[in-house]
């Protein structure tokens, strides 16, 4: 038995609303009880006996559900997943970075202006509406100006019926019962449109979308902020990159320089502990040692190196190639002449 | 992970048969076939024990070994209870 549950299982006798055990030995219990009766030939009631195999036992896994918790817990149901099916069917969800949420609220805006109905500020749709009227006004005073100083009346006068038409057509609106009609609340804007003529309708156009092409340029205004934004971290991130790899270049040749320097060293240590293997060497130098470096001199040697290859104790770098060459003008006296 | 089960299932029903209850249970089955005589009931407790013949141990150690596989899938930790016996309480 494992730590996985002993401690669970071993539990005070408290009652508790649910236990892992409680829910699973019975299915256990119930899988190898039906495994068994299948096994000994037992068959359904008008059935035949099943098959000894494993799609068999695959079968009684799918049917063997365990029983909820009062009612709180789904059944266990053992899906034919690989534990990898498992993991990747996990839904995997990328956190979005900060540019994403730019992109996105830049994406809300411009659903925003596409979607969203607008209206102009009031004092916008009181000047267009004033300007249309006074157009309107002008253009009525010039063509009755203009039918005036003509010598005749070029219009043919209206029929009675007609006439009696354009009444019922100039009734005042507002007199009208209204409508059973349940409709968005317009705005000041839309009922400039719906009740203005034509002149003001266009204007009101022309006003809404200039006023959406102010949008659009502010968008663009923050787009192209954001881009150059992005283009400065962007050569600032490169050349932070350069820069590390400019000095992960200079540390590895640094380090190929150094690999060399340490080879040098090394042979030159073997040297050392060739050389010390050979008392008489090993005397002499000793006392070489002492005549160039005299006890109590600030760079003095003050002993040989360990014989196993450990390097010189207390000995100043400048005093290390004397000491090598020293060193090889006794084991190699051809060679340092 | 279904092949796991099948192999557990598998595994105890196997060795229950191969067990003493269960070579009894078999001849008991051999003697009832063909006549109408009930078949003898098969559970839990004669999993363990059949008509005083030794089955398989079934504990809650059985139940860990056929489910272990949702150990590789989940996060357990200890919890730290204590167990009360007339005055003296113990933390486990």
């Amino acid at each position: 038995m494992t730590d996985w549950f002993s401690f669970d299982l071993e539990e005070d006798s408290q009652p508790k609303p649910y236990y892992w055990f409680d829910k699973l030995l019975p299915v256990a219990a119930t899988l190898v009880v039906q495994w068994i009766r299948i096994l000994c030939g037992f068959a359904p009631k008008g059935g035949s006996p099943f098959e000894l195999s494993i799609s068999t036992i695959r079968l009684l896994l799918s049917y063997t559900p365990t029983d909820g918790h009062q009612g709180s817990f789904p059944p266990f149901h053992v899906e034919d997943w690989t534990i990898k099916e498992w993991m990747d069917g996990e839904e995997k969800i990328e956190m979005p970075t900060a540019n994403d949420v730019v992109l996105k609220d830049i994406r809300d805006e411009i659903d925003d202006i596409i979607n969203q109905p607008t209206s102009l500020p009031t004092a916008s749709v009181n000047q267009v509406v004033t300007q249309s009227e006074s157009a309107t006004q002008y253009f009525a005073e010039s063509f009755k100006e203009a039918l005036t100083s003509l010598p005749t009346d070029p219009f043919v006068p209206l029929t009675a019926e007609a006439k009696n038409s354009l009444s019922i057509a100039g009734i005042d609106p507002y007199g009208l019962p209204p409508a059973q009609l349940y409709a968005k609340e317009l705005s000041t804007t839309d009922y400039a449109f719906i009740t203005g003529n034509t002149q003001t309708k266009v204007s009101i156009a022309i006003a809404l979308a200039k006023q959406e092409q102010e949008g659009w340029e502010s968008l663009a205004a923050q787009c192209n902020d954001r881009v150059q934004h992005w283009k400065i971290e962007l050569a600032d991130l490169e050349r932070q990159r350069n820069l590390l790899q400019l000095s992960r270049e200079g540390s590895l040749k640094f380090h190929s320089f150094m690999r060399g320097v340490a080879s040098d060293v090394d042979r030159a240590q073997q040297d050392v502990d060739r050389g010390l293997a050979n008392p008489i060497i090993a005397r002499h130098l000793s006392k070489a040692q002492r005549q160039q470096y005299p006890p109590g001199s600030p760079s003095g040697y003050t002993g040989f190196a360990g014989t196993t290859g450990g390097h010189p104790g207390k000995q100043s770098p400048s005093a290390y190639p004397s000491y090598t060459s020293l060193l090889l003008s006794f084991i190699n006296p051809k060679e340092t002449a | 992970m279904v092949n796991h089960y099948v192999e557990k299932v598998k595994y105890y029903g196997d060795k229950f048969l191969e067990s003493p209850a269960g070579i009894l249970f078999q001849e008991r089955l051999k003697q009832i076939r063909g006549g109408k005589k009930t078949a003898p009931n098969l559970d839990v407790s004669a999993i363990r024990e059949f008509e005083g013949a030794e089955g398989i141990a079934w504990t809650s150690a059985q139940a860990y070994d056929i489910f272990s596989i949702l150990s590789e899938v989940t996060t357990t930790s200890e919890a730290i209870a204590s167990v009360s016996v007339g005055d003296h309480t113990m933390l486990i």
